[in-house]
């Protein structure tokens, strides 16, 4: 599909996730023997699962040359209508979620598209409407719901085993990333939104309907991370506005450390899944060698500002702003 | 379309307080609610100084509620030990962080937003730690740093008063700088046209550094005295002002676009934002849907704004 200038820059960000993840498993390995235990490697895997989903739907908009902002409180909304509806519709509030998603990808488009107002800023107004309603509705109280009252086709759904011993969070998870990236790549709309991405102009001039496909991306990206919502509160039965903390600079940087230029038209989902990889193994390690919880903010924006700095298409930004 | 926005400013400025008298009873413009508009306007505009700079060059800093919560946070730490010293501390913290934000831009070249995204991760997360599960519910400083804020005004014994004379002060100096001296005029020149800029001789990184150096010692002045001013430090004092600083920037008429505006109109934004937000308050409209109408008057900002500015193509 690209024709990068050479190889070593389309395999850089493989051999770095290649390298970063070897020196995890052996500096965490050599400090805690149960970093690569069976136990420790499903905890991995676990959270992966939900993350990766909010991952794939930030990277079509980044892939696409913008950058949603909103997905950590579409993703705690939707956590929250679903505690708050599930008691009533029961597995319906995937639906609603769904909505939910699809009304905020359109809504934070069409701020961008149609008031021309750069998408980060765009983003940032209905990230504080949506953080709002989502105080409104849960009262700012972590409401719980539990998963032996759950209606049992939400609850199969869900938290489900339909493999024993995988939760079915994690098959949508591999499913949402199957689906990502057909459409990357066997797609005319993900054909397009990498054009889109990679030349602006260019798109616009072989005729490319450029703001139908960025609306497509932010679609595609508020309603990953309203699936995440719903995932999230079934896997830990509640939610609370709280959830928005520790999702959008983990999302941003797995994004970008897997190697999806910020500068867009350039990586995928497939790039995603190793950056959230690595990601998910750091702080898996931190977490086990008892770094506090706070530094770990700290390692997550030197590792945001690395990835940009070694991913990002320097060619393509004339005045770096 | 320029005219217009004017028109609508000035309407604005004379209207808005006018309504919520009219509103309240007459209680908006009151003794007391006054001061509180002042101290308000006062933290708004110590905070949204230095951003304008950086915007009036055309690039964006959100690191500063970090800067401001780990200057002020250090600050009351140090203060303990060293007494006035500990200021010292605090100025450093914004020293520091502004020279890495000026740095990784200008020398790594990533884009501005995304580097002060990292580093607000980085100042927040650092205070964090360095607080622990205190800073959740503040620092008691005593009186500490209370020279910072001397009742400059026997009748008037209020802090707030001098929190409010140390905002105008910073916003005069501003304005200078920005209006009066060869480091504003660069200012513009960046942000107005580069490349223009870099051909005139102006060393276009070298200022760039200066410019965010500025904003992250301005959101450190911010975050000392809120110290003696809310009695104690917190980890999580800016924070909400976070994006809503951005709003008032952009809605007094510096856009987004860089080389226009300035610490003057930045004066009108934090204006209209604090008396809005103040005389809802006042109606009974509750903080969840003030932090939604937050989000609408930034974007309704933008809009206003960025309308027919230089942007061609909207991206990151």
């Amino acid at each position: 599909m690209k024709h990068p200038k050479n190889n070593s820059q389309r395999y850089f960000p493989y051999i770095m996730n290649a390298v970063l993840i070897v020196g995890l498993v052996v500096i965490f390995g050599s400090l805690n023997a149960n970093y690569l235990s069976a136990f420790s490697l499903r905890l991995i895997v676990r959270n992966l699962a939900i993350n990766l989903i909010v991952s794939i739907g930030l990277t079509f908009t980044i892939l696409e040359g913008s950058l949603d902002l909103s997905v950590a409180e579409v993703y705690a909304l939707s956590a929250i209508t679903t505690v708050l509806y599930e008691p009533i519709i029961g597995p319906l509030v995937l639906v609603v979620s769904v909505c939910l998603g699809l009304a905020c990808g359109l809504a934070n488009s069409l701020i961008m598209i149609k008031g021309r107002i750069p998408s980060f800023i765009a983003t940032i107004g209905t990230m504080m409407i949506v953080r709002g309603i989502a105080m409104w509705l849960s009262g700012g109280w972590f409401i719980i719901m539990s998963a032996k009252t759950m209606n049992p086709v939400f609850a199969a759904l869900t938290i489900g085993e339909l493999i024993p011993g995988v939760a079915n969070y994690i098959l949508w998870s591999v499913m949402i990333f199957g689906i990502s990236i057909i459409v990357c790549f066997r797609t005319r709309l993900g054909r397009r939104i990498y054009a889109v991405g990679s030349n602006y102009t260019a798109a616009r001039i072989s005729g490319i309907d450029i703001g139908r496909h960025q609306v497509m991306a932010f679609m595609v990206c508020s309603v990953l991370a309203a699936i995440a919502g719903v995932l999230v509160a079934s896997r830990s039965e509640g939610a609370s506005i709280g959830l928005d903390t520790n999702i959008l600079l983990p999302a941003i940087s797995a994004v970008v450390v897997g190697g999806t230029s910020i500068t867009g038209g350039q990586g995928g989902p497939h790039r995603t899944l190793i950056g959230t990889l690595a990601l998910t193994m750091l702080v898996n390690g931190l977490n086990m060698t008892e770094v506090n919880i706070y530094l770990q903010q700290v390692i997550y924006g030197i590792v945001v500002i690395l990835g940009i700095a070694l991913t990002i298409d320097r060619k393509k930004l004339k005045f770096i702003r | 379309m320029r005219l217009k926005s004017e028109q609508i400013i000035i309407v604005l400025i004379v209207a808005l307080p006018a309504i919520f008298a009219v509103l309240t009873g007459g209680r908006f413009l009151s003794t007391y609610n006054v001061s509180i508009l002042m101290e308000r306007f006062a933290i708004f505009m110590l905070v949204s100084l230095g951003g304008t700079f950086v915007i009036v060059m055309g690039s964006l800093d959100i690191s500063y509620t970090g800067v401001f919560n780990l200057a002020g946070y250090m600050t009351a730490i140090y203060a303990a030990q060293y007494g006035p010293l500990a200021i010292i501390v605090g100025l450093c913290v914004g020293l520091l962080f502004g020279g890495i934000n000026g740095l990784l831009f200008t020398k790594a070249r990533i884009p501005s937003l995304l580097v002060t995204l990292g580093t607000l991760g980085v100042s927040q997360g650092i205070v964090n730690y360095v607080g622990g599960g205190e800073a959740m519910w503040g620092l008691p400083v005593g009186g500490r740093l209370d020279f910072l804020l001397p009742y400059i005004f026997p009748n008037l014994p209020e802090k707030g008063i001098t929190l409010f004379a140390w905002a105008v002060a910073a916003t005069l100096l501003c304005f200078f700088i920005a209006r009066f001296t060869k480091f504003g005029l660069h200012t513009y020149a960046i942000g107005s046209n580069e490349e223009a800029a870099r051909l005139a001789g102006i060393n276009v990184d070298r200022h760039r550094t200066m410019v965010f150096v500025l904003s992250a010692l301005l959101a450190a002045l911010a975050g000392i005295l809120n110290v003696p001013y809310a009695e104690n430090a917190t980890a999580g004092a800016a924070s909400g002002l976070l994006f809503i600083t951005l709003a008032t920037i952009v809605m007094g008429g510096t856009p987004l676009s860089g080389g226009r505006g300035g610490p003057h109109r930045t004066i009108i934004g934090v204006y209209i934002l604090v008396v809005l937000l103040d005389g809802l308050t006042m109606m009974g409209v509750g903080t969840v849907e003030l932090q939604v109408i937050e989000g609408i008057v930034l974007i309704l900002a933008m809009l206003s704004v960025i309308r027919g500015s230089k942007t061609t193509q909207i991206t990151t």
